[in-house]
């Protein structure tokens, strides 16, 4: 770990604006400033084009900001680069971004020695190699290895060197269930151990299962800077119900639940209905009750609402 | 004081694991050795002659000559294409984000790819020479040293400076290609300089190749190097060096200012 103090400020940006210049000058940030803490994972999300690509280079020092500035343990990007890169890793999604022809510990030593001359290189790549599940593939060459196997070599890469913050461009982006669950483990332990966590994902899965605050950016701007709860709670409803059974759906479920989200979905053999539930009360329960009392239902699902349906509900008041 | 010694440290380990890393990719990479074992053996047999005669001095400038292209060919085109491959397999992002300068680790990996065209070319040329029948004298093992050390360091001053040119323009590539025999003949490789139009003559003071040359004559004739040479060589190798730094560093300025690098 760096100087950062454990609980402590680790990113800072404030005001940062970025435009970039030509005949129709694009203003790809205008005015982005949050705050992350030691151990805290934040969830960066928006649509394209929002500035989440700016906002991660801007903070990973491969671009510079038209105005406004951003630091890592309290070290300034732009005037001082060098020195808070030390505190920094960065890991970009995708199978690009490593040299194919050479092995994974070749990679690794090389991109992790990068930090500067280490006693114990090559003990600590073999050790971030285990936690990504890549110790038994150590010595052969990543032209063999998958899109799942490069994206977790990314990650060994970032976890070298212990750093303070830890930015993750779309971690998960074309892994299979078990890889991606792999990774976010890998995640979510390193930011019990303090780490602070900036990750970007087009997958809500990603954002649901890890993150502990959401900064939502709309048009270059922060549209929400909330914890992830309060996030949720930004769909409109508490929860999402789902009843099913056999034979035919029954028609006066719409009636008695008095929900205008109803769904009903009718298969050959079997039933499925949707609702949404604003707030649970004593109305709320009994009237499901009284479903279940009269219709043959098999099974009650309730789950409340993800980041998909948050970001769902805003498109929609957007559009 | 300790902060800028630990600095240093770190630049001259990122030039160490750069070199190490270049070397492992380039001795994976067939297609490099088109220009340090093939070129130089086809050039060898074809001045062989046949295995005519051509006395020992002449046969000892041809070798030399032809590894010194061989060197100078690979290195350049080696170095001069690092930038534009890192950015092409998308490694340049990974290296700008560490906290080393990517000018340690360019440096690095042109040493890198330079060692390796040097053992290359060197192996093949000792087959080749007595597969060919050729007898040259060999020079001294120090006047060996100098000739080499001052053309890969040379040619790798001015990769350095080419792999800009070659990032910043699409048309890079074609750039060195013209750029490479005109290189070659002011250099007084090809042809003697002596046998250029005199118009022609002073461009090939400000190719260090031109000095590395003379250093080879010297040595082909046992004679301690000119200082001339040895001047012009050190000289140019600097002003290559400085002014690879310079459009590094602009290259970079302008690509962090502009967002102009090609980073993904």
């Amino acid at each position: 770990m760096g100087p950062c103090q454990p609980d402590g400020e680790v990113l800072r940006a404030e005001d940062l604006r970025r435009t970039f210049p030509g005949p129709a000058p694009v203003e790809a940030l205008r005015g982005v400033g949050f705050t992350v803490r030691a151990g805290e994972i934040v969830g960066l999300l928006g649509d394209n084009g929002a500035g989440k690509t700016t906002l991660l280079k801007i903070l990973s020092t491969l671009l510079l900001p038209s105005s406004g500035r951003a630091g890592v343990c309290g070290i300034d990007l732009a005037r001082d680069g060098r020195r808070a890169r030390r505190h920094l890793s960065v890991v970009f999604g995708g199978d690009r971004g490593l040299y194919p022809r050479l092995s994974a510990l070749d990679n690794i030593m090389f991109f992790g020695g990068l930090s500067g001359p280490h006693r114990h290189l090559r003990t600590r790549a073999l050790a971030a190699l285990e936690e990504v599940g890549l110790a038994e593939r150590a010595k052969s060459r990543v032209e063999t290895f998958s899109k799942g196997m490069r994206q977790r070599l990314h990650l060994a890469v970032g976890l070298l060197n212990q750093p303070c913050l830890l930015m993750l461009d779309e971690p998960t982006i074309g892994l299979d269930l078990m890889e991606a669950e792999r990774v976010r483990g890998t995640v979510a332990r390193l930011a019990r151990a303090g780490t602070a966590v900036v990750l970007t994902s087009h997958y809500p899965t990603d954002i649901d299962r890890l993150a502990g605050r959401v900064v939502l950016l709309d048009a270059g701007t922060v549209s929400h800077d909330l914890p992830i709860a309060e996030f949720r709670r930004q769909a409109g409803f508490t929860a999402e119900v789902r009843l099913s059974g056999p034979g035919i759906a029954p028609h006066d479920v719409a009636v008695l639940l008095t929900d205008a989200s109803v769904q009903i979905q009718q298969d050959d053999e079997s039933w499925r209905i949707t609702f949404q539930v604003g707030a649970w009360d004593a109305a709320v329960l009994g009237r499901l009750t009284e479903v279940v009392r009269r219709h043959p239902v098999a099974d009650i699902d309730v789950a409340s609402p993800g980041v998909e349906a948050v970001m769902r509900r805003l498109a929609l008041n957007h559009g | 004081m300790g902060e800028a010694l630990r600095v240093a440290k770190a630049e001259v380990w990122a030039v160490w694991r750069a070199a190490v890393l270049q070397m492992r990719e380039t001795t994976r990479v067939m297609t490099a050795t088109v220009v340090s074992v093939i070129q130089p053996v086809v050039l060898l047999a074809v001045v062989s002659r046949g295995g005519a005669d051509l006395g020992p001095e002449r046969t000892t400038e041809i070798v030399c000559g032809v590894v010194m292209i061989a060197l100078w060919s690979s290195t350049l085109w080696g170095a001069g294409t690092l930038l534009r491959r890192e950015a092409a397999q998308g490694t340049l992002a990974a290296l700008l984000v560490r906290p080393v300068s990517l000018l340690s680790v360019l440096l690095g990996k042109t040493l890198g790819v330079a060692a390796v065209g040097l053992v290359r070319t060197l192996a093949a040329a000792a087959v080749a020479v007595p597969v060919l029948g050729l007898h040259p004298q060999l020079p001294g093992p120090s006047a060996a040293a100098l000739v080499m050390v001052a053309a890969v360091v040379s040619a790798a001053a001015m990769g350095l400076v080419l792999s800009c040119v070659v990032f910043l323009s699409r048309a890079g590539l074609r750039i060195i290609e013209a750029l490479g025999y005109p290189v070659f003949v002011l250099g007084g490789i090809v042809i003697p300089p002596d046998m250029l139009a005199p118009a022609l003559r002073w461009p090939a003071q400000a190719v260090s190749l031109h000095h590395v040359a003379g250093l080879v004559h010297d040595a082909a004739q046992g004679r301690a190097p000119a200082s001339v040479h040895l001047t012009g060589v050190l000289l140019l190798t600097v002003l290559y060096l400085a002014g690879g730094v310079w459009a590094f560093n602009a290259v970079l300025r302008r690509g962090r200012a502009r967002g102009t690098l090609e980073l993904a």
